[in-house]
């Protein structure tokens, strides 16, 4: 075993195979960057207990199109002092402040400051409500119900 | 970054004026060059073993604060407290865990809980097994005299000791 086998715990196949990977990507990149393959064979390269660390961040966070579907708060219905607990910043101090409110809650955060968060959480930062565990509700006021709502002899 | 330089004006002027904070005696960076390393004091809770001490406390914050907890933890081998390693100062406060935090924390809240955790220890979560095992059998004459003795310089024995 070489000295840098030996300090970083590694023996020649790993090294190896390590290389193979290496060129497999460098192959696929030059080709047309068939991205899936590439992320698989890229993940291969992290050790397995970080690999684990990576897919739980993952899932831990509310997925993408949650978050874009936040209801945006108006500018005229933003107090003078209202500030996001996030940053700290007073959202009137930005012209154009793009503040979006939590459905169940109604706590509203800068848009930019609760997606980093809600990225890696489900839960409100002031309420610790969990935003996913909602259910959307159905509009039942709009449903008509028939008087004869019954059966036919 | 900015939102730290904020905190730092907030928490002066709750410092000075707001009496709900009165037993934080300091709470400010270590240099005003490094917002990431603060400080703090504070007074034992009143009618507590911990009452007529001060203790301090390390503050370290990393750039991705608010969104992670910053490390706080007692000077070492100040602070007998049942969820407290002595040796190190580590503190097991769930608030200050990642799966626990919220952005919408600030330092002057977390010096504040940690306050008052020293007036309310938690057996379930002990870092300090000998003061766990007398507040769990209701022994308060025996785990305040401990904590008194302690803080007046008794010793602690080998750092093994508490294991065995």
């Amino acid at each position: 075993m070489s000295a840098y086998e030996e300090e970083h715990a590694t023996t020649q196949a790993t090294v190896d195979n390590r290389r193979d990977l290496r060129e497999q990507i460098h192959e696929l990149y030059q080709e047309n960057g068939n991205s899936n393959v590439l992320l698989q064979l890229l993940s291969q390269l992290i050790p397995e207990s970080m690999q684990e660390e990576l897919l739980q961040d993952q899932k831990q966070g509310c997925p993408d199109d949650y978050v874009d579907s936040l209801p945006r708060v108006k500018n005229d219905k933003i107090g003078h002092h209202e500030a996001c607990s996030i940053c700290c910043c007073n959202y009137r101090e930005d012209d154009y402040p793009l503040v979006v409110e939590l459905p169940h809650c109604g706590h509203r955060f800068d848009l930019e400051c609760v997606a980093v968060w809600l990225s890696k959480s489900t839960t409100c930062p002031l309420c610790r409500d969990d935003v996913l565990s909602h259910k959307p509700k159905i509009d039942v006021s709009q449903v008509e119900i028939e008087d004869d709502w019954g059966m036919y002899g | 970054m900015s939102r730290l330089v904020k905190e730092y004006v907030k928490i002066a002027d709750a410092l000075k004026n707001d009496p709900t904070f009165s037993h934080i005696l300091t709470l400010a960076p270590v240099s005003d060059e490094n917002l990431h390393k603060w400080e703090a004091t504070l007074t034992g809770p009143p009618e507590t073993a911990y009452n007529g001490h001060k203790f301090n406390l390390q503050i370290d914050i990393d750039d991705e604060y608010p969104l992670k907890p910053p490390r706080v933890q007692f000077q070492p081998q100040t602070a007998p407290h049942c969820n407290v390693e002595f040796d190190s100062g580590r503190i097991c406060l769930d608030l200050l865990e990642a799966n626990h935090w919220s952005p919408a924390w600030d330092l002057l809240h977390c010096i504040h809980a940690i306050w008052l955790l020293l007036a309310n220890p938690e057996p379930d979560s002990p870092l300090d097994i000998d003061l766990a095992c007398l507040v769990r059998a209701k022994d308060y004459t025996a785990h305040d005299a401990l904590v008194k003795y302690y803080l007046n310089g008794g010793s602690r024995g080998p750092a093994t000791r508490s294991k065995r």
